[in-house]
């Protein structure tokens, strides 16, 4: 093969690797929250239920092997959604030491975040879903989430394990769930 | 002739794509592995936050709608869920005072006044796991309304693997394993808002190693 030749079939070779490795890179470095927020997904089932439904920690401190630098001080309810099926509401009583739900689209930005001092009462009841004219209360505060899926989490502040007792208590307040079937 | 021209002309073609297809399928695997390794790295995933006057980092990027794609990826990794600017600011740090990497075989005083927010807390990780340290006082983290100020608003507390007078907060028994430390500001005032990164962050100081 003429030096020629083979100098533009190498050329031709480190272009194609080249601009292989640049798409695959940004490819991976998109692609990473989506594959990071179904992983969290598929572990906050509630009793084999894997989306619409709440998850509490139910102990107080750290809690070994959850999501990567959590915050032991807070104890959380979370929540996988999917609103293929319609809206989903989630209600309840919020925490007083300091209380904040947080929600997050497909590729884990936080799209919406409210906490206790914002709420004008201690009761809370959101209606979450795709369509903002789909809200079938008049009550509740409407929030359209920007994807399909996501995840919700709760999180209450708790100083001491003395709190413990009343921070149960506060989690099984809670409903999370589709929309039309509480009212 | 013509043909055996057509054969020939055939053959390098397929050639030729076959090692398109090659080149492909090597550079997508190689890009792929180190794209993960470089965004798992666990000191890189802080490279993303900014740098201030002491030894922390912060960001206003975590959970942000518009944080940068390498930012987002890499806090999915190593601290997804976190909350937006909006609610929190977070600080970390890998390193202590003279700029020496936090690891598990030194001792360490922490020590600093309260921050102007709702309320605050301090929390150590495994660097290399990016989990809690398990231990036996169950603890990971202090924070503002149990780390005991003195009268002159100040508090300090000891890190190390062995158990210490309180406020203790753990690190890991092998020695050779780094930690970082993770501050998180709730709900700051405007002031603390609007001074950030320029607060008086707590200080980190070497005691002693093994």
């Amino acid at each position: 093969m003429p030096v020629k030749r083979f100098a533009i079939y190498a050329v031709l070779a480190a272009f194609i690797a080249a601009m292989t490795v640049v798409i695959v890179r940004q490819s991976v470095i998109e692609r990473v929250p989506h594959w990071v927020i179904t992983q969290i997904q598929d572990r906050m089932s509630s009793a084999g239920e894997r989306w619409n439904t709440c998850s509490h920690t139910r102990t107080y401190g750290p809690v070994y092997g959850g999501v990567s630098r959590a915050n032991p001080d807070s104890m959380v309810s979370v929540m996988a959604y999917d609103l293929s099926n319609g809206p989903v509401r989630i209600s309840g009583e919020t925490w007083p030491n300091y209380w904040s739900l947080s929600l997050y689209q497909d590729n884990t930005d936080n799209y919406f975040v409210i906490n206790d001092r914002e709420l004008e009462t201690s009761a809370f009841d959101f209606i979450l879903s795709r369509d903002a004219t789909a809200d079938p209360s008049q009550n509740a505060q409407h929030i359209v989430s920007p994807t399909m899926t996501g995840v919700m989490v709760i999180r209450r502040f708790v100083p001491s394990p003395d709190d413990l007792p009343a921070v149960l208590a506060n989690q099984d307040k809670m409903y999370c769930g589709p929309a039309e079937t509480v009212s | 002739m013509r043909d055996a021209l057509r054969m020939k002309t055939f053959k390098t073609y397929l050639a030729m794509t076959g090692a398109c297809l090659v080149i492909v399928a090597m550079a997508s695997i190689l890009s792929f592995r180190f794209t993960m390794l470089w965004l798992q790295d666990s000191d890189g995933v802080f490279d993303e936050f900014y740098t201030t006057q002491t030894q922390w980092r912060y960001s206003d990027e975590v959970g942000a709608l518009d944080a940068s794609p390498v930012s987002r990826a890499r806090v999915a990794i190593g601290g997804p869920l976190g909350l937006s600017s909006k609610e929190v600011i977070y600080f970390i740090t890998t390193e202590d005072t003279d700029g020496e990497r936090l690891v598990s075989g030194c001792d360490y005083k922490m020590s600093g006044s309260d921050i102007d927010s709702r309320w605050w807390s301090v929390t150590l990780y495994d660097s290399t796991t990016a989990n809690y340290v398990p231990n036996t006082d169950n603890r990971s983290s202090w924070h503002s309304e149990a780390l005991p100020f003195n009268t002159a608003g100040q508090w300090a507390l000891t890190i190390s693997p062995d158990a210490q007078p309180s406020p203790w907060l753990p690190s890991q028994m092998n020695s050779s394993i780094p930690f970082d430390l993770v501050l998180r500001l709730y709900n700051p005032s405007a002031q603390t808002r609007a001074d950030v990164p320029d607060i008086v962050l707590p200080i980190v100081e070497k005691i002693s190693c093994r």
